[in-house]
C-alpha cells in the first residue's frame, strides 16, 4: 500500500475525460496524485523547491527601495537642515544617494526612479542635470553596471515643478548584494549652481503591468445562489487554529476492476478545496466565507498556527523560505572614491550621519527604520538579514561594527545582532553584512541601527554612515 | 498534427458536495474538473505551465506572470511590510549631521514629504484587497518641555491642493516624550504601481521633531 503522490505533474488530455471515453484506472489515479504533487510542492515537501524565483514559484515583484525626503516650505528655521540637497561637484564625481540593496534571486531588471526639482527652467540648470546616470557597484565599490537617467516626466509641487528621472537596468545579476548610487559627474562649466532637491527614490522592478484580463476572486456567493457553503473545505484543528486537512489517498482504492467510489471522488475534490483555500486565500467554489481559519482570524498577529501558504514557519510546511525586501535607505551623498564629503550636501539632509574627527564610537544610534515585517521564522531560524555602508579615511586600520537591535512598539528588544568590518589604510568604503537578526514577525518593528569605531580611528577619521538594507533571504 | 494539452479549469471552479455524492450522476464532467483544478492549483504554485508542452492555461497574475504571487486572494495571502519609509535619528552625541527634521508648531511652516513609491501589482479589481489601503506609522519627539501638542497629518493630492484623506491623522504628544503611533484608521488609498501624493505635517503648539515614518501594508486577505 502507498499513498498516490505524483513526482510531476500528469493531468488528462481531452480524450482521457470525453463523455464517450472508457473511464481508466490510471485517469483517477493520476487526479489523486497530481493534488498530492500540489500539496507536496507548497508545502515544502517535494525535492523542486518553490522560491519564488521566477523558475519556481512566480517572481513577487516587491520593490527594493521606497524612500522619501522631506521638504520644508519657506520661512521654516531649520529648512536647509531638512533637504536632500544633491548635485553637481567641481572636482569630484559624487553619488548624490547611494545605498545597499539585494537583489532577489530572479530579478535581473531594476529601475531607479527619482523625484527631483529642477524643470522649472528646462534651458538652464535642469539640462545640465540632465547627465546624472544610475551606478550599480559591488560590495568593495567596483563599478559593475551603470545607465543614463532619463527626464521621465514633470510633476506639479506646490511651489515649483518637479521631475521624475529613471534610468533602467535589463540584465543584473541576481541573488547579490550591490550597492547602487545616482551618479553626478564632476563640474558644471557654466558657473551655475547646480544644485537640486531630491524628494523620493524608488527602486523596483522594470515591467509593464498586464493588459490581459485577470480573474478576480469571488468571494462572496453570487446572486440568486442559495445554498450557502455548497463546497466543503475540510479542515482540522490544531491549537486553536482550523488549518488545512488533506486526505492522502491509498494506490489500493484506484485498483483495477474497483468501482469509482463517491468516496474516491469526494476526497479528491475537497483536498483540492482545501489547497484552493490555502493557496489563493480565497473561498473555494462559490462559498461565501473562507473555511481555513487561523487563530485570532485570518488577519491575526503572527498567528501561532499560520494555515495559508505564506512561508511563515521554519519546518516549510507552509512553504519554503523566499527573498523577500523589507528596507533599503540611503542616508548621505559621497564622491565616488568614498573619501570625501560633496561640498553641496553641508550640514544638509543628504550629508551623511557619522564622524568628521579622530576618535572612537561605542554603541551609537545612527538611524531607526521603523516598519512592518512579513511573518517569516524568526528567533534561530531568522532569515533577515542587515547589509551596511561606510566611508572611513582613517589613517590606519580601523574596525567598525554594525548593530542591528528589533524594538516593538511596547519597547520590549530582541537581541543585538552584530558583525565587524575593517577599514583598509587608504580607507573608502566599507560593507558589513549583519546575519540572523532577530525581530518580531508580522508587526511593527523598530529597528535600532548602531555602530562602534575602534580608537585607531586617526588621521582625518571620517567614518560615515552612507546607508543601509533589511531583507530575507532563501537560506 | 498540434499536441494535445492537458485539459484545464477556471481558477474558481470546484465540483458541489453534491455531484461527487453516492448516486449521483456519473457525469465526465467530473474528471475532467478534478484533472483541471489540478493544473491549474499546479501552474499557481509553480510559477508556469503544468504542461511542459504548451503555455500555462491559467491567468496572469496581476505581476504578469503565472502563479501566485502573494498580492491578495486569489493570487495569495499578502505578506505584511513597509511600502515606503524616512529614517532617521537624533540625539546630543558627538556625531556630526545626527537629525531629525522640525515640524514646526508656526501655522506658515509645515514639514512636507512628496511621497512617490512603488506598490507591487495588486488584484485591483477585488473591492477592499489589503495591498488597496497604506497606514502612516511615525515617532514624534516633543522636546518643548513646555506642554504636550497635537500633531497632524494630512495626505494631499500632489500639487497639495486637495486634500486625498478627509479626516486629518492626529495625535497629542505629551511633553519631553518620544512617542510612536501606527495609525489604523484613515487609510491612504492607493493604486498598483506608482503612487504619487503628499503628506503634510504640522504641530498645533510646538515644534516636535519627526525621528521616522513609513506607510504600511498591514493586512493579508482583505480590510
Amino acid at each position: 500500500m502507498a499513498t498516490i503522490e505524483n513526482a510531476s505533474y500528469v493531468g488528462a488530455n481531452a480524450y482521457e475525460v470525453d463523455p464517450d471515453s472508457y473511464t481508466n484506472r490510471l485517469t483517477v489515479h493520476n487526479a489523486a496524485g497530481d493534488a498530492a504533487l500540489v500539496k507536496n510542492l507548497s508545502t515544502g515537501n517535494h525535492a523542486t523547491q518553490v522560491t519564488h524565483d521566477g523558475t519556481n514559484g512566480s517572481l513577487l515583484s516587491v520593490p527594493v527601495v521606497n524612500q522619501v525626503m522631506p521638504i520644508t516650505l519657506v520661512n521654516n528655521p531649520v529648512g536647509t537642515v531638512d533637504r536632500w540637497i544633491a548635485g553637481r561637484s567641481d572636482a569630484d564625481n559624487t553619488y548624490g544617494w547611494i545605498s545597499p540593496i539585494r537583489i532577489p534571486t530572479g530579478e535581473t531588471m531594476l529601475s531607479l526612479s527619482m523625484t527631483s526639482t529642477g524643470t522649472d527652467d528646462p534651458n538652464d540648470v535642469s539640462m545640465r542635470v540632465y547627465f546624472k546616470k544610475v551606478h550599480i557597484l559591488n560590495t568593495s565599490g567596483v563599478l559593475v553596471d551603470e545607465v543614463s537617467m532619463n527626464y521621465a516626466s514633470v510633476r506639479t509641487g506646490i511651489e515649483q515643478w518637479n521631475s521624475v528621472w529613471v534610468g533602467t537596468f535589463r540584465s543584473l545579476t541576481a541573488d547579490v548584494t550591490r550597492l547602487i548610487g545616482v551618479l553626478y559627474p564632476k563640474g558644471d562649466g557654466f558657473g551655475n549652481d547646480l544644485e537640486e532637491d531630491v524628494f523620493n527614490i524608488t527602486v523596483a522592478f522594470s515591467r509593464s503591468v498586464p493588459t490581459r484580463p485577470q480573474s478576480s476572486a469571488r468571494t462572496v456567493e453570487p446572486s440568486g445562489a442559495t445554498t450557502p457553503n455548497p463546497y466543503t473545505v475540510p479542515t482540522t484543528t490544531v491549537s486553536g487554529s482550523e488549518t488545512m486537512n488533506f486526505t492522502d489517498i491509498d494506490s489500493t482504492l484506484v485498483l483495477e476492476d474497483l468501482p469509482i467510489t463517491s468516496h474516491l471522488l469526494t476526497t479528491i475534490n475537497q483536498n483540492q478545496n482545501a489547497l484552493t483555500e490555502y493557496l489563493t486565500g480565497a473561498s473555494a467554489g462559490t462559498n461565501n466565507a473562507l473555511t481555513l481559519n487561523p487563530s485570532g482570524g485570518a488577519e491575526a498577529d503572527s498567528p501561532t498556527q499560520g494555515v495559508f501558504y505564506d512561508h511563515s514557519k521554519s519546518d516549510n510546511s507552509l512553504g519554503r523560505p523566499v527573498d523577500f525586501p523589507v528596507w533599503s535607505e540611503g542616508f548621505g551623498a559621497i564622491d565616488t572614491d568614498f573619501l570625501g564629503i560633496p561640498d553641496y550636501c553641508d550640514d544638509r539632509l543628504s550629508e551623511p550621519p557619522g564622524l568628521s574627527v579622530s576618535g572612537a564610537l561605542s554603541n551609537i544610534q545612527v538611524a531607526t527604520a521603523s516598519v512592518r515585517v512579513p511573518n517569516f521564522p524568526n528567533g534561530g531560524s531568522s532569515l533577515l538579514y542587515g547589509v551596511f555602508a561606510y566611508a572611513v579615511t582613517s589613517a590606519v586600520d580601523v574596525a567598525i561594527t554594525a548593530k542591528v537591535q528589533a524594538e516593538n512598539l511596547a519597547t520590549s528588544t530582541k537581541a543585538v545582532a552584530s558583525a565587524s568590518g575593517t577599514a583598509a589604510a587608504s580607507g573608502g568604503l566599507v560593507v558589513i553584512e549583519v546575519t540572523a537578526i532577530d525581530f518580531w514577525p508580522d508587526v511593527l518593528n523598530k529597528f535600532n541601527i548602531k555602530m562602534d569605531v575602534d580608537s585607531k580611528n586617526t588621521g582625518s577619521g571620517q567614518v560615515r554612515f552612507l546607508g543601509g538594507s533589511l531583507h530575507f533571504r532563501r537560506s | 498534427m498540434p499536441s494535445i494539452n492537458k485539459v484545464a479549469s477556471p481558477v474558481g471552479a470546484a465540483l458541489r458536495d453534491s455531484q461527487t455524492a453516492n448516486f449521483a450522476e456519473a457525469d465526465a464532467e467530473l474528471i475532467h474538473t478534478l484533472h483541471g483544478r489540478n493544473r491549474t492549483l499546479c501552474e499557481l504554485i509553480k510559477g508556469s505551465s503544468a504542461d511542459t508542452t504548451s503555455a500555462p492555461a491559467s491567468p496572469l497574475n496581476p505581476s504578469g506572470f503565472t502563479g501566485i504571487d502573494h498580492s491578495g486572494p486569489p493570487w495569495g495571502i499578502c505578506i505584511r511590510h513597509p511600502l515606503c519609509y524616512f529614517s532617521s535619528y537624533y540625539d546630543a552625541t558627538n556625531f556630526v549631521n545626527q537629525r531629525a527634521p522640525i515640524i514646526s508648531a508656526l501655522s506658515t511652516e509645515e514639514l512636507l514629504f512628496e511621497v512617490r513609491f512603488f506598490v507591487k501589482p495588486f488584484p485591483s479589481s477585488v473591492r477592499n484587497t489589503p495591498y488597496s489601503k497604506g497606514f502612516l506609522f511615525w515617532t514624534i519627539e516633543n522636546t518643548s518641555g513646555a506642554g504636550s501638542t497635537g500633531v497632524t497629518a494630512e495626505i494631499l493630492d500632489v500639487r497639495g491642493e486637495d486634500t486625498i484623506v478627509s479626516s486629518a491623522i492626529t495625535e497629542t504628544v505629551a511633553a519631553s516624550t518620544k512617542t510612536s503611533y501606527e495609525e489604523t484608521s484613515d487609510p491612504i488609498p492607493l493604486s498598483p504601481g506608482f503612487n504619487h501624493f503628499k503628506i503634510k505635517m504640522d504641530s498645533a503648539s510646538y515644534n516636535v521633531r519627526l525621528h521616522e515614518f513609513s506607510i504600511n501594508q498591514i493586512k493579508k486577505v482583505s480590510h
